[in-house]
């Protein structure tokens, strides 16, 4: 779709530029070789200067363009005195149409110029706000890092604290006794029970001593 | 005019020229170069780092770690950009653990690299970041995963432990080593020019896929209870080596497994590497009077006799060239054959094992699951030793019915019983319950088919008669646990002296392998001492070791007393 639609202006442009630049090294037709970036603008802007078939866009302006050429800094004598009419009129013409396709130019170069603008504005905020959610991302999957470490850290106390042995140094510590031989009192279908096996109590502690400090039991409880 | 041409042709030579240039060289560096140069701007902005997989847990039944892993890291140090090994050494030694003395030397060597300390924690590390510059340079913390057996020796065998390299050296660690080591991923990142990730840059990162977790069929508090009993017993210097084994009997699965010395797999590396393996599966021994219990099952199975059986039972018996005695020669005495199996005789035992004939013995032997191993998930079990019937001469064809010439393991010898409370039916141990995938996805390790070896009827009549060990008259009263009803037998088999090769001055392996309750079997425990010095029997060292484990499992397992009484024996006729 892109390639047919594109290429109707870029055989129209090298045409209209082919024709205006040879001719005349004017300022006005630079511009316009400039703007033609936008590819559609050479064809408007030729007509705009024209109202006449395209064909007469050359001849119409020699005379500005030989008016330029002797205003400009190095120009050639004997073209010069060829031709001495024509700046009188020529001047005048430019007058008053320049105005009027700079007037008609601005929106549109307002606009590029915006839009050029707006594109880096937004590439820039993008490229920030990627950056910052980077550097969020970043800083988030550090802090959970550390926290993971933390949980593992604490798993691992629980984990020590846990095992049988661990469990059965700490019972001791606290002063509690393997049980001696459980008795059982089993449920018989009658309703009353019996009691199988014979409990034996466990052996008595030996009293905490002094270097217990305060985590020795209180007597009496 | 004609100037002007050649200047423009010169000019256009010069042009096309300049393109053909410009188009080689395109050419060159797109077309031919191209995939190379690619790959050159890729690497120099892709940076890959390895991540590591997680290894998989060992956990008990109940889901308690036996074995997991922590992050850790390895302090290194390039000794040629510290500054000042002194005050660096002094920062580090409290941190790393390590004497100043020892650090200052490490950080004052020639060289470039040095291993200042291992398995230092996250949190260490984190203070030795923060260090100033001046006192950290040169250090180097290289994440170093781990492995941590918090239960320590218990259940230690069983769990086995992992080498330097990460690779499962022992027990489930080794059996199980794939499953647990998982796959280690690879992050490959786009970074600028100062290594930092570019956002939404490449990335074709693999993540590392953890390993699973192995969950075992071991009770740790029964573990470490078995653990204690055996510890207290090996405290004894008559006592060389100790082993046991709890078995559930109706699954098979192995609730616990262990043995004095045992080791610790956290400190495996300073250990004697003798300790490192698993005897009550890879050590085997002469069991001795524990095998009656299958030469009368073979006898009754065979229909040469029931447990009321009388048999006229001499004190001694020749077989071959040698003569066999009973414990205590005596005169021709009329057994039943519970008397047999309860006061241990050995002549009756062999007169029996003569009626059912040694091949036939032999296969009931087999059945049993004895000279082939249980296929149990442990590394280097043992099969046993059973010679070929047809290969058995006089004197062995006596010896093998009680317990002498052939040799087990623990393991083998609780599975046997474990047959006869399981009304015939021997299921083959097993040790890991399930294997669970990191994506959460169980896989449960299936039961092993059972095989039945002998029938209910003879299952039944061998536990009333083992019943018979424990009671009064029997050889094992301190087998009893109160309020339960125990079926079991003792051995007392004489050691081969290694320094000799006969039993001459070898000392005895004392056994115990019974299960409770009698009335509803729960579990198996089979106990056996190796006691070079002593000759104390069986039932007076091993059968109150079987007393402690069976008790602590029968009320640790919820499991109900006995409702009816022990019955009367009748063991001998007068």
């Amino acid at each position: 779709m892109s390639q047919p639609a594109r290429a109707v202006p870029r055989t129209s442009t090298p045409r209209t530029t082919a024709r205006a630049t040879p001719t005349h090294d004017s300022a006005a037709p630079r511009s316009t070789a400039r703007s033609g970036a936008a590819r559609a603008t050479p064809a408007r802007a030729t007509t705009a200067r024209a109202t006449g078939p395209r064909t007469t866009t050359g001849p119409v302006h020699v005379p500005r363009s030989s008016s330029t050429r002797r205003t400009g800094p190095i120009t050639a004598g004997a073209q010069l005195r060829l031709v001495p009419p024509a700046p009188a009129r020529a001047p005048g013409r430019s007058r008053a149409r320049r105005p009027a396709a700079r007037t008609r130019r601005a929106p549109f170069v307002v606009l590029l110029v915006g839009l050029l603008v707006a594109t880096t504005l937004g590439l820039l905020l993008l490229n920030t706000a990627i950056a910052v959610d980077s550097l969020q991302a970043t800083q988030q999957r550090v802090a959970n890092a550390e926290q993971a470490e933390q949980v593992a850290r604490l798993e691992q106390q629980v984990v020590a604290a846990d095992t049988a042995a661990e469990l059965a140094r700490a019972a001791a510590a606290a002063g509690l006794v393997q049980p001696g031989a459980a008795a059982h009192l089993v449920l018989q279908p009658d309703g009353t029970s019996v009691v199988v096996g014979s409990a034996v109590p466990a052996p008595v502690p030996e009293p905490p001593t002094e270097t217990d400090g305060p985590s020795s039991p209180t007597p009496g409880n | 005019m004609v100037q002007r041409d050649r200047r423009n042709r010169l000019g256009l030579a010069f042009l096309i020229t300049l393109l053909v240039v410009v188009v080689g060289r395109l050419v060159v560096l797109q077309g031919v170069d191209g995939a190379a140069l690619q790959l050159a701007a890729e690497n120099d902005r892709l940076r890959s780092y390895p991540i590591e997989a997680v290894r998989g847990q060992v956990t008990d039944r109940n889901g308690n770690p036996l074995a997991y892993s922590v992050n850790a890291v390895t302090v290194n140090a390039d000794p040629s950009v510290v500054a000042d090994p002194t005050r660096t050494a002094l920062a580090l030694t409290t941190l790393l653990g390590v004497p100043v003395d020892e650090l200052t030397e490490k950080l004052s060597r020639e060289g470039r690299f040095v291993v200042l300390a291992e398995k230092v924690s996250t949190e260490a590390a984190d203070e030795i970041r923060e260090l100033p510059l001046s006192t950290r340079g040169g250090l180097v913390l290289v994440d170093d995963p781990v492995r941590l057996y918090p239960a320590g020796a218990v259940g230690g065998q069983v769990v086995g432990f992992v080498g330097s390299d990460g690779d499962g050296l022992a027990g489930i660690e080794q059996t199980f080593d794939e499953e647990l080591a998982g796959t280690d991923g690879q992050e490959r990142i786009e970074v600028d020019g100062s290594g930092n990730p570019i956002p939404s840059g490449i990335d074709d990162s693999q993540p590392a896929t953890d390993g699973s977790s192995v969950q075992l069929t071991l009770d740790e508090d029964l573990q470490y209870v078995v653990q204690q009993t055996l510890d207290a017993a090996c405290a004894d210097e008559a006592t060389e080596s100790a082993s046991a084994v709890v078995q559930d009997v109706h699954t098979g699965e192995v609730v616990a497994l262990a043995s004095c010395p045992g080791y610790d797999p956290n400190t495996y590396n300073t250990t004697d590497p003798a300790l490192l393996g698993n005897p009550v599966v890879s050590d085997v021994y002469e069991p001795g009077s524990v095998m009656k219990a299958v030469t009368l099952a073979a006898a009754i199975e065979e229909g040469k006799a029931t447990k009321d059986t009388v048999l006229n039972v001499d004190g001694h018996i020749q077989a071959g060239d040698v003569v066999v005695t009973d414990a205590h020669d005596h005169e021709p005495i009329d057994f039943t054959l519970t008397g047999i199996l309860a006061k241990s005789s050995n002549v009756g035992s062999i007169m029996l094992a003569r009626e059912v004939g040694d091949s036939t013995f032999e296969r009931y032997l087999r059945a049993f699951g004895l000279g082939s191993t249980t296929g149990v998930e442990l590394p280097g079990e043992s099969a046993g030793i059973l010679q070929d019937s047809a290969e058995w001469s006089a004197a062995r064809a006596a010896n093998v019915p009680i317990g002498q010439g052939v040799s087990v393991t623990t393991l083998q010898m609780a599975s046997v019983y474990q047959a006869l409370a399981n009304d015939g039916v021997r299921i083959p141990p097993r040790i890991v319950s399930s294997v669970t995938a990191p994506d959460g996805t169980v896989t449960d390790t299936p039961q092993p088919a059972g095989v039945r070896v002998v029938s209910e009827s003879t299952a039944d009549q061998l536990t009333y008669m083992l019943e018979a060990v424990v009671g009064p008259g029997g050889t094992a009263p301190l087998g009893e646990v109160d309020g339960f009803r125990v079926a079991g037998k003792t051995g007392t088999a004489q050691r081969a002296n290694p320094e000799t090769g006969s039993y001459a001055g070898g000392g005895y392996f004392t056994t115990f392998v019974g299960y409770a309750p009698a009335d509803d079997p729960q579990y198996v425990v089979a106990v056996d001492l190796e006691r070079p010095t002593s000759d104390a029997e069986g039932g007076q060292v091993a059968a109150p070791l079987f007393a402690d484990v069976m008790r602590y499992a029968l009320m640790s397992g919820g499991v109900v007393p006995s409702g009816s009484p022990r019955p009367d024996f009748t063991l001998t006729v007068p």
